[in-house]
């Protein structure tokens, strides 16, 4: 794997180059690494070519793959039998001795020590000014598993990992197409790291691309460590509950979103791809839409949007039947709520936010707790303790079944931040409910809606392409047939070719 | 920052304020019926209010053992929404008419002018909706209500709402809600529901020829509900049995109850009934001619027939020629009844419930030219011919019937 | 490539906010009033209206085309500044008095039929808050909000049909000419500024992608507009009988408080929903006009700064009238004398812009 290190932007005052004097070169080094209370720097010495050559090597340990050191870098050299030309030993070396992947001839101390710790080995030679990097990198790494937040039932059971070339393969291995762009940035003025920006050429917009990377670059802190961090970074709108960027663990999921002209973002140390711009349909829609049939996603779609109905207004809408308009509760129901909320104490405001922050924090207690003490609590435990409050005389019944039929319709939005902005949205709606009833909640779904319709991520607007509106290869709501779609860029008119495969249907062009 | 305030600020304004048209569900007490009398005074109206009791009857949960399934209070007040306030004063919750579905209005009340101002101006209240079923109780509403406990149905909105699905099938009872009122009463007769706890049966030989109250009854629940209340302009004018009304839900053209169960004479074994249900699939189709100086009405009513027993054992399944004599019997039988009832409307009470005024405004271009008309008036003297078209469909589940005595 | 938002709208949205503007008004008390004249074939005015008033419309399109230029551009260059700012203080005024009698008028309904206790001023800072909010974020985005919202709106409005068709006879519109043809005609004409937004519109002809999108924008929409009134004034008369339906305030609201799904009797709390959301749409596009047309007629380049006092001025006129009856008469006499102006208004425009052209063309 060749992999081409930018020149770091951030100038460390130790910007010296090598020279021709062998144990200066060498002390450099030491003193970059605070050789030997470090102890991590390894260093090898060596000599070939019947003493007439020697050396040093140095790797850091941990970053390299010690036996391919030992086969294509110290091997090679040992069994070197030709003398160089004089002057000519490291162009030698580095074209046909050494057997490594990529070899870089260093003349500054600065790449010498990224490319160490990049998991290179380096090698300085006597008498010359140019030290060989040469690629032995390895870093410890979990292997490729399974999704555990994205499942799906059918579809690729792989999920991105904590190494960005491992990530960048699993891409490569789904779209084998030399369009598929990767350039790399560094971000982070003190500790650096890498970021990488993928898209395909001639599918993503010029512009957003340019975009894209003036953010990246416009990004002034010290460090960043990860994905989820640079999302913060990047994101359009700090305040706000709408997400403007995505997460997924999924390859096969990135690569429709590339497909679809989307631009990805991966980093060392995060097992995810960041997805910009997004629309809330990139949102909505799961993994598994385009492996399922026809009938049975659309069946699926169906779900998920009643599903988001009830997670965010089931509480507000009950609390304000409830106490504006009584009239909507059939006359059975009513009474029967009327008669165990008549030895509830609390009003069933209080009700509701008491159950619903039980709720939440039960959800948050099942992610932090030690995974051997989890399966005690749990979403089983709330039900307990719903029917423990309801014998309590605390709740009515009802209010459990509101509070859990909420609860499990926001498990099935699977996008974390779309689903941390209905949680919120709920409880804002059921104090809007408990002030003003349905007047109030809905003059907030107008508002709420007309603020959604307005945002951008990107520059793409939010609802994008419904409102505005401009025709849907992949359909927006309800997915078309597979073979009715063209690969189309999500935001934009311009696609692959002119014809639909099928011939049975005629394209529509926008 | 200022984002971040408005966070902070808007639920706790909402969470205090939150005042005005809130009031939590178990605070309102549900008046599922109402009852309406003529009071002592003049301009004054007794209104009684049946409050249901949440706490009987609806959920194991939490139930009040001593507690009645219903309050019932009456007061007397200006109307309906002046009563309301003024019944807070005794009950510990704010009455709510938004289960409301049924009126009952006291027969003395009704038949008194006052009562047209009352339900007029009651329509104002938007809680007061044009779906509520009217009834009409022989007895003051307030002592029907109090002596109306089924014993099937502890809690009354179920009684009235199963009661309502029932009135649909029998056809003994017109629908009568409020919207209804208001469509009918300035042109025709609007017909309601007549009820009554009060019993003084009489027998009668044609199976349902009674008005509430005459039913021959022993045990049971205690209210009657057949016949009609016959209103004109909005004041009540006379009254139509159970089997009235039947016919005139026959000669409507489009009518809620279309199958119902009627005895008529068998026309062999004369002492003996024979029970029959009619059905009307079709709609009856009438031609209104308002050209004449006296209107001509003809109305067609396609009926069908399924015979449910003839306790006289004879057999009309096999011949034509008594078959013939069924359909006959029915028709003479049918024809007289309809005609005698038209009669009346024509001359006791001068007006059509049959809701023929549509049909006669069709025949007019514009709205004055049928106002000038005044069809209410012609319609006393207008010429009306009905047509029985009698189809016998079926003899029930069994062909003949059973042997007797011929056994070996 | 990318399809990044330039501000303008296009022919969907367009129809979208022109529905909302129309369709609306088959739940407000338009078809009470015209329930006054048109008795039981009431339902015929909303036809001869926007027949009438489809005349001076197709007047303007064609100066439009000719010029491709909005209304107030038009008005500026046939007028002169004086005259046209007049012209835009007179606009500004008709959207101005629709803008607070109007939303007035909603606010006591939803005082009247669901929230009686609460004061007027307070539900009325809260639709007109939520209308400045909506037209604060620019006509493209109330355009997107309407798109978004009306297929929604127009199918829950359409399936109230289905919860009343057990009180349903048709045989209720007769006699079909209700008070004789030249009544009917005669109204009509009077009332047809009841559409008289549509000549309004035309200012907003600049925001708007292309003249096609325009044109079918704005008819689309206002058809359906006049469709739905006409089916829905059918509907309330085929429902509560015709001298009947004269009496009643608010027919639509009576109707949702009528009709029942199956064992669920109450269902006008979805309609009370639905009603919000379209009238805060609605006022946020009167709002929104009004601001434009003041801005212009002050000569300001930024609109937007308007938006919040004219909010508030509304608010305080609106108050002003005691009850809905005040509002009512005030609407007659807004709809009878903007009728006038708005009808003649076209075709003046068409004279002069035919005169100046004349003149040109002799010259040359």
């Amino acid at each position: 794997m060749t992999k081409e290190p930018s020149s770091s932007r951030n100038q460390t005052k130790n910007d010296s180059l090598f020279t021709d004097d062998f144990q200066h070169n060498i002390t450099l080094i030491y003193e970059a690494f605070s050789y030997p209370t470090n102890q991590s720097l390894k260093t090898r010495q060596f000599s070939a070519l019947q003493g007439t050559m020697s050396g040093i090597l140095f790797f850091l340990e941990g970053t390299v793959e010690e036996t391919t050191v030992e086969t294509h870098v110290m091997k090679p050299l040992y069994e070197l039998s030709d003398k160089p030309e004089d002057g000519k030993v490291v162009d030698m070396l580095a074209n046909s001795v050494l057997l490594t992947t990529a070899i870089r001839e260093i003349v500054r101390l600065q790449d010498a020590v990224h490319d160490l710790l990049n998991g290179n080995c380096l090698i300085l030679l006597e008498n010359e000014k140019i030290a060989i990097s040469a690629n032995t990198a390895s870093f410890e790494k979990r292997v490729v598993s399974e999704p555990t937040v994205e499942n799906v039932v059918r579809g690729p059971k792989e999920a991105f990992i904590e190494s960005m070339a491992v990530n960048q393969s699993l891409l490569r291995r789904q779209v084998k197409d030399s369009r598929l762009i990767c350039e790399n940035m560094t971000v982070g003025d003190v500790f650096s790291n890498e970021v990488s920006i993928m898209y395909i050429k001639g599918i993503a917009d010029d512009k957003l691309i340019k975009e894209v990377k003036q953010k990246v670059e416009g990004i002034q802190t010290d460090v960043i460590q990860n994905l989820s961090i640079l999302e913060q970074f990047i994101e359009s709108r700090t305040y706000s509950l709408v997400p403007s960027t995505l997460m997924t663990e999924r390859p096969d999921r990135a690569t429709s979103f590339l497909l679809g002209g989307h631009i990805l973002l991966l980093m060392n140390n995060s097992p995810y791809a960041l997805i910009v711009p997004i629309t809330f349909w990139s949102l909505f829609h799961t993994a598994e839409d385009q492996y399922l049939r026809w009938a049975n996603v659309n069946f699926i779609r169906i779900i998920s949007i009643l599903a988001i109905f009830i997670a965010i207004f089931t509480p507000s809408i009950y609390l304000a039947a409830s106490t504006f308009h009584v009239e909507m509760l059939p006359p059975d129901l009513l009474f029967a709520i009327a008669a165990t909320r008549e030895i509830v104490p609390i009003p069933v405001l209080w009700e509701i936010i008491l159950l619903e922050f039980t709720f939440e924090i039960l959800r948050e207690a099942g992610i932090r707790i030690p995974s051997v003490i989890g399966p005690t609590i749990g979403i089983v435990g709330a039900l307990i303790l719903g029917q423990a409050a309801v014998q309590a005389n605390l709740v009515s019944p009802i209010i459990v079944i509101v509070v859990a039929i909420t609860g499990l319709s926001s498990f099935v939005i699977q996008d974390l931040s779309l689903n941390f902005m209905i949680r919120i949205l709920r409880f804002l709606f059921i104090f809007i409910a408990n002030f003003m009833g349905f007047f109030g909640i809905f003059l907030a779904v107008a508002c709420t809606i007309a603020y959604m319709s307005s945002l951008k991520s990107f520059n793409v607007p939010f609802f994008s392409p419904l409102a505005p509106y401009f025709h849907s290869q992949r359909g927006v709501v309800f997915r078309k047939p597979v073979w009715k779609q063209a690969l189309v860029p999500f935001f934009s008119n311009s696609r692959y070719k002119k014809k639909v495969s099928n011939p049975k249907v005629g394209s529509r062009d926008d | 920052m200022r984002d971040k305030w408005l966070i902070i600020l808007l639920p706790s304004l909402a969470l205090l304020s939150g005042c005005w048209d809130k009031i939590e569900l178990e605070e309102r007490g549900y008046a599922v019926v109402l009852g309406l009398d003529k009071s002592e005074e003049d301009h004054m109206v007794d209104v009684t209010f049946q409050i249901e009791n949440p706490q009987v009857g609806s959920t194991s949960q939490s139930v009040a053992q001593n507690e009645p399934p219903s309050d019932i209070l009456t007061i007397t007040a200006t109307d309906i929404i002046s009563a309301k306030e003024l019944a807070n004063s005794i009950v510990s919750r704010e009455i709510d008419l938004s289960q409301l579905q049924t009126i009952i209005i006291g027969e003395e009340f009704a038949r008194s002018d006052y009562f047209n101002n009352i339900i007029g101006s009651s329509v104002r209240d938007p809680e007061i909706r044009r779906k509520m079923m009217l009834i009409v109780s022989k007895e003051k509403a307030s002592e029907f209500i109090h002596s109306n406990h089924s014993k099937l149905e502890t809690r009354p909105h179920k009684y009235y709402s199963f009661m309502r699905d029932r009135w649909k099938d029998t056809g003994y009872v017109p629908l009568s809600d409020l919207n209804r009122y208001f469509q009918r009463t300035a042109n025709a007769l609007f017909l309601v529901i007549y009820a009554s706890t009060e019993k003084e049966p009489e027998i009668r030989k044609s199976s349902d020829n009674y008005k509430a109250g005459q039913v021959p009854q022993e045990a049971g629940d205690p209210a009657q509900m057949i016949g009609s209340a016959v209103f004109q302009n909005g004041k009540m004018i006379g009254t139509l049995t159970g089997e009235e009304t039947r016919y005139v839900l026959l000669l409507r053209k489009k009518s809620i109850a279309n199958h119902y169960v009627d005895s008529f004479k068998d026309p062999i074994d004369n002492d003996r009934k024979i029970s029959v249900r009619l059905l009307k699939e079709k709609k009856t189709t009438v031609k209104v001619d308002v050209e004449k100086a006296n209107p001509e009405v003809r109305v067609h009513v396609p009926i069908t027939v399924q015979v449910l027993s003839s306790p006289s054992l004879h057999n009309y399944a096999y011949t034509k020629e008594r078959q013939r004599m069924l359909k006959e019997e029915i028709h003479e039988d049918l024809h007289a009844k309809i005609m005698q009832l038209i009669k009346k409307t024509q001359e006791e009470f001068g007006g059509e419930p049959f809701i023929w005024f549509q049909l006669a405004r069709r025949e007019f271009w514009t709205m004055d030219a049928y106002e000038d008309y005044d069809w209410q008036k012609k319609y006393r003297n207008a010429d009306i011919q009905v047509e029985l078209d009698i189809t016998i469909e079926s003899f029930g589940s069994q062909l003949k019937p059973p042997h007797v005595g011929r056994g070996d | 490539m990318i399809r990044v938002n330039n501000g303008l709208i296009r022919k969907r949205e367009l129809t979208a906010i022109v529905i909302f503007l129309y369709v609306i008004q088959l739940m407000n008390t338009t078809p009470d009033t015209l329930f006054k004249f048109g008795k039981n074939a009431a339902w015929v005015l909303p036809i001869i209206s926007f027949a009438v008033m489809l005349i001076p419309f197709l007047v303007l399109l064609y100066i439009v085309k000719k010029h491709d230029a909005g209304l107030v551009e038009l008005v500026f260059s046939l007028l002169g500044k004086r005259i046209g700012s007049f012209v835009m203080f007179l606009f500004f005024l008709i959207i101005f008095s629709a803008l607070m009698i109007n939303s007035r008028n909603y606010t006591d309904v939803f005082n009247t039929m669901f929230y009686s206790k609460t004061p007027v001023p307070y539900l009325y800072v809260m639709l007109i808050g939520a209308s400045f909010y909506i037209a604060n974020r620019g006509l493209e985005n109330i355009g997107r909000t309407a798109w978004i919202l009306c297929p929604l709106y127009l199918f829950v409005t359409y399936i109230l049909i289905f919860f009343i068709l057990e009180d349903f006879s048709v045989e209720r519109i007769y006699p079909i000419a209700g008070p004789g043809l030249d009544v009917l005609l005669k109204k009509g004409t009077t009332y047809s500024s009841i559409y008289g937004e549509s000549i309004l519109l035309f200012a907003l002809y600049p925001f708007v992608h292309k003249f096609k999108d325009f044109r079918i924008g704005v008819l689309y929409g206002w058809i359906i507009g006049v469709a739905s009134l006409a089916f829905f004034m059918v509907i309330y008369v085929s429902i509560f009988d015709f001298p009947a339906v004269q009496d009643i305030a608010y027919p639509f609201q009576q109707l949702t408080r009528m009709a029942t799904l199956g064992t669920i009797g109450h269902l006008e709390s979805i309609y009370l929903a639905t009603w919000t959301v379209a009238s805060a749409i609605h006022f946020s596009i009167y709002l929104y006009l009004a601001a434009f047309f003041l801005s212009k007629m002050l000569k300001l380049k930024e609109f937007e700064p308007l938006l919040l006092p004219i909010a508030g001025l509304c608010v305080l006129a609106g108050l002003i009238s005691p009850n809905i009856f005040v509002g009512n008469a005030l609407r007659e006499t807004l709809i009878q004398t903007s009728t006038g102006i708005l009808v003649l208004f076209p075709f003046i425009l068409w004279g002069i812009d035919r005169f100046k052209g004349g003149k040109k063309a002799n010259a040359g």
